[in-house]
């Protein structure tokens, strides 16, 4: 298995262990370190944080709404201005995405720091 | 520049972070922080509640017996416990699992701290609920409650079952409106219940007009005044039937009237319960119903919100089998029935806030004249947090009327102190009302049982299975000298002072009267002959409505209450149309031939799909504006009273050409024919600008009801809902309130009740009971309320087993 897909599944292991009893902002240590051993390219660095936890976040919520009577969904997408239920997953995929992408490319420039 | 590379992203990380896991206060609507409820770990993914429920255990030491709770196919729990006190905890269980957020934050309202959770822009809010004196209200109870050391382990008990249900609440599983705010829900505590307690009583019995009617007085003179503003409706059909003989004298003898005119004030109070807040309740005996038992029933219209301010629940013991409805914070079912009889409340209108001018020593405002006496102040210092982080004060001085609630803004207004019963120490354990309720079985009992409650005044409504049907207007009345309490009074004297209160035994009360029924619905409570003086606003067409239509009714049956509970016909519009469209002039007839031909075939019933009615309703409207010009165009500079609406048709019938129908920015001198046309000419410019922007023209179209959540957020309110009825009418549902509770209970060898309320059980708004029944009760329709000994005869949606652990 490439270095990338191992960093995503690492990601989203220890992510989903450590946010069950600490805070969810607990992403971006994680997402640190993972970057700072991935040490990829920019562009890479950041897509593995994005899509590892775009992918955790939106399945989580995806399945904790489903466990509820999937009723979460459509009343945030009510809440957030008459959207579809699926926005307000895909809502908490991206800022999830986003800070998980940030996360590993600050872990990744901050190792290119140490390397020099 | 590899170092300011990461700098850079890193903090921008930290930065988007932040603000993620804080709200950003942008303006009016701040965002919310979005990483927090977003995340799916402990956000709003985990609050979510559907149609599957997990059986649930709860062990406890605070039970003493097993209870179990099998909650029905609309989620009304059905408690089952071996005695009172765990049925009780059962009760505060149930209703923190589907209300927490609805008791934590309304009792923080209460309390004057919602700057606390929303912020500086409440502090003004906050301020005035401190100096209304509500938390001084709530402690005062709470002291008068543990003098009943016994009954006081009643309502530890009910705390006890709230706090079970706290205490076993991990973060994520807070409800989704904690969340959003960010809040912890509280422990709760029998001084919330009495804060719970007093804000009812905020709603129902703070209802006064002493500042307007003082300047109106001062305004207008005596003569005027008198004219305009009459106490007593010659229509009126009072709570206790005419025809009723006091058999007692009034143990108040002091003469003369409290008619007197001080100055003109500044009307500071800026929240004020809403004024078509009512309720209706009424019962036929075995002579008028088709079953030969009575047929209770009983609506209150209190404010209309998601959710509601009712829950349903059925507790059962080996000595209780009763249903209905609780406020969630109170222990006991308020309005609800047994195996053997049926209650329910409608709100009394005595006036029992009144305001004093206190006239001060000198300036430092720190002595006030008192008699011939100097009395010293007694200083409170309030503390209010804002969420912002920011400590703010206010000094409230305390006399011996009660706290100074309005300090005028410049020298020439006064300061008012508040006289207020909701303030007074309660010497009987007022919260075991609702609870005592629940295991009478006769009007005895009932009687003894309902002995204990001082305030809100109601109107208790009562019938058995035995056969007896009773009203009797229940709590504590002041007794007060003619016209004392209309006005602010001056607090110097104090003879101005409330006179004790009239004896429980005289209060307005009616046994199996022999019209065969009883009934009530906030107008007056007796008939001038009452022995005793009292004041306050009262409704004066939905009473009359009532009364007529049962005096007419024969073999009712419950299908005949439904549609008495459902009749919209308005009285008001009845009396004041035929007067109206005699002065209506040819010219307006043949012009607007249409609309007249409606008119002409009305039934004076504001039914939602009646053109008609929102016709009359805009020429009422107009015609009243028209009609009291001069008040509405004073009102920016002083607050004067405005003429009730009884008066203004008597008027318009008596004396046409009276002054007051002159239209002041006119030169011409106008009568009641000019302010009628006129005013039709408005109504029919409303009408006409409605179909041209396709707005509609039915009363429906128009008068549209909006259920809004605790905290307005229209994503979890129920909007624009079309149903029937007239504030004035017995279906009294206006924009924001209405029948919150229809009840109909058909007593018998085993009692048959329906009942609904628009509205569900649960409070969260993302689950299937939360705007549950509201579509149901806007078409009028009820559910069939059981309450069966045996609780494997519930079809259950999940239970809930409870043991003690002692």
């Amino acid at each position: 298995m490439n270095k990338f897909l191992i960093g995503i599944t690492v990601l989203i292991i220890v992510s989903t262990v450590a946010q069950s009893f600490l805070p969810w902002w607990v992403i971006i240590p994680i997402g640190f370190v993972t970057g700072m051993w991935y040490q990829g390219k920019i562009i890479k660095s950041y897509f593995l944080g994005f899509i590892g936890i775009f992918f955790l976040w939106f399945l989580a919520a995806s399945l904790f709404n489903a466990l509820n009577g999937g009723t979460m969904a459509p009343l945030l997408g009510n809440l957030f201005g008459n959207l579809p239920g699926i926005i307000s997953l895909l809502m908490t995929g991206l800022i999830g995405g986003l800070i998980g992408g940030l996360s590993v490319l600050s872990g990744t420039l901050f190792q290119s720091l140490l390397d020099k | 520049m590899k170092l300011l590379r990461f700098l850079l992203v890193f903090g921008i990380t930290v930065f988007i972070a932040y603000f993620l896991d804080h709200k950003i206060p942008l303006g009016e609507k701040p965002i919310p922080p979005l990483g927090k409820i977003l995340n799916p770990f402990q956000g709003l993914w985990q609050s979510g509640e559907g149609e599957n429920f997990q059986n649930q255990t709860l062990t406890h030491h605070s039970l003493s017996d097993d209870v179990r709770i099998v909650y029905d196919q609309r989620k009304v729990p059905h408690i089952y416990a071996s005695n009172l006190e765990d049925a009780l905890f059962a009760q505060g269980y149930v209703e923190a699992a589907d209300r927490l957020f609805q008791l934590d934050f309304s009792t923080r309202a209460t309390a004057g701290r919602l700057s606390e959770i929303l912020g500086k822009k409440m502090l003004d809010y906050d301020k005035e609920r401190r100096r209304f004196g509500m938390t001084l209200a709530a402690e005062n109870a709470v002291q008068g409650w543990k003098k009943h050391t016994e009954l006081f382990g009643t309502i530890e008990k009910y705390c006890d079952g709230i706090n079970a249900y706290i205490d076993g609440l991990s973060p994520n599983e807070y409800s989704v409106e904690h969340k959003l705010l960010g809040i912890k829900p509280e422990k709760w505590t029998p001084f919330r219940s009495a804060l719970f307690f007093k804000s009812m009583a905020e709603v129902l019995c703070s209802r006064e007009t002493d500042v307007a009617s003082s300047n109106s007085l001062k305004y207008f003179g005596k003569e005027i005044f008198q004219d305009l503003y009459p106490e007593i409706n010659e229509k009126e059909s009072p709570i206790i039937p005419k025809n009723t003989k006091w058999t007692f004298k009034s143990l108040f003898t002091e003469e003369g009237d409290l008619l007197e005119e001080l100055s003109y004030y500044e009307d500071l109070r800026t929240s004020r319960p809403n004024e078509g807040i009512g309720s209706n309740n009424w019962a036929v005996d075995a002579t008028k119903s088709a079953s030969g038992y009575p047929i209770f029933c009983n609506d209150p219209h209190l404010g209309l919100s998601l959710p509601s301010i009712w829950y349903e629940l059925h507790i059962h013991t080996p000595e209780i089998n009763a249903y209905g409805v609780s406020f969630p914070g109170m222990p006991g079912i308020m309005i609800g029935f047994n195996d053997d009889i049926a209650w329910g409340e409608t709100n009394v209108g005595h006036d029992v806030m009144d305001w004093y001018e206190i006239k001060w020593v000198d300036e430092k405002k720190e002595q006030y004249y008192y008699d011939d006496e100097k009395k010293d102040i007694e200083l409170k210092i309030e503390k209010f947090k804002t969420r912002e982080g920011e400590v703010f004060y206010d000094t409230i001085r305390h006399t011996v009327w009660g706290p100074i609630t309005y300090e005028g803004v410049d020298e020439e207004y006064k300061d008012l102190a508040m006289r207020w019963i909701a303030h007074d120490e309660p010497l009987q354990p007022e919260f075991m009302t609702f609870v005592n309720a629940l295991s009478c079985k006769n009007y005895k009992e009932y009687l003894k049982a309902t002995e204990v409650y001082s305030a809100p005044a109601q109107n208790f409504a009562f019938a058995s299975k035995e056969g007896d049907i009773a009203l009797r207007v229940n709590g504590h009345l002041p007794m007060k000298k003619n016209q004392q309490g209309r006005f602010v009074s001056s607090g110097d004297q104090s003879m101005n002072a409330w006179k004790g209160f009239i004896p429980r035994s005289q209060n307005p009360q009616v046994l199996n009267p022999e019209r065969g029924f009883i009934s009530s619905a906030n107008q007056r409570s007796a008939d001038i002959d009452y022995p005793y003086y009292y004041n306050g606003g009262f409704e004066d067409y939905r009473g009359r409505s009532v009364n007529q239509h049962l005096e007419n009714m024969e073999n009712i049956t419950a299908e005949d209450m439904k549609n008495l509970q459902w009749n919209s016909l308005n009285i008001k519009a009845q009396e004041a149309y035929p007067l109206m469209m005699n002065l209506l002039s040819d010219v307006n007839k043949y012009n607007h031939k249409e609309i007249l031909k409606k008119l002409e075939n009305w039934d004076f019933y504001y039914r939602q799909d009646s053109e008609a009615a929102m016709v009359f309703e805009f020429w009422w409207q107009e015609f009243y504006k028209g009609t009291w010009d001069e008040i509405y165009e004073i009102q920016d500079s002083i607050k004067i009273l405005y003429p009730e609406a009884w008066r203004t048709i008597e008027i318009l019938r008596d004396h046409p050409t009276h002054q007051f129908f002159d239209i002041v920015s006119t030169d011409m001198v106008e009568t009641a024919t000019q302010v009628c046309n006129n005013s039709f000419m408005k109504a029919m410019d409303r009408y006409k600008d409605r179909v041209e922007k396709n707005k509609g023209v039915t009363w429906g179209d128009y008068r549209k009801i909006n259920i809004m959540h605790n905290l307005d957020v229209p994503a979890f309110s129920v909007m624009n809902i079309v149903t029937d009825g007239h504030p004035s009418s017995i279906n009294a549902t206006n924009w924001s309130f209405g029948p919150s509770w229809r009840m109909i209970v058909e007593l018998g060898e085993s009692p048959k009740a329906q009942g609904i309320f628009p509205g569900g059980q649960s409070g969260n708004p993302s689950s299937p009971y939360y705007k549950y029944s509201i579509e149901e009760w806007s078409k009028g329709e009820y559910h069939t309320l059981e309450f069966p000994h045996d609780p494997d005869e519930i079809e259950a949606l999940f239970e809930i087993k409870m043991t003690s652990n002692e």
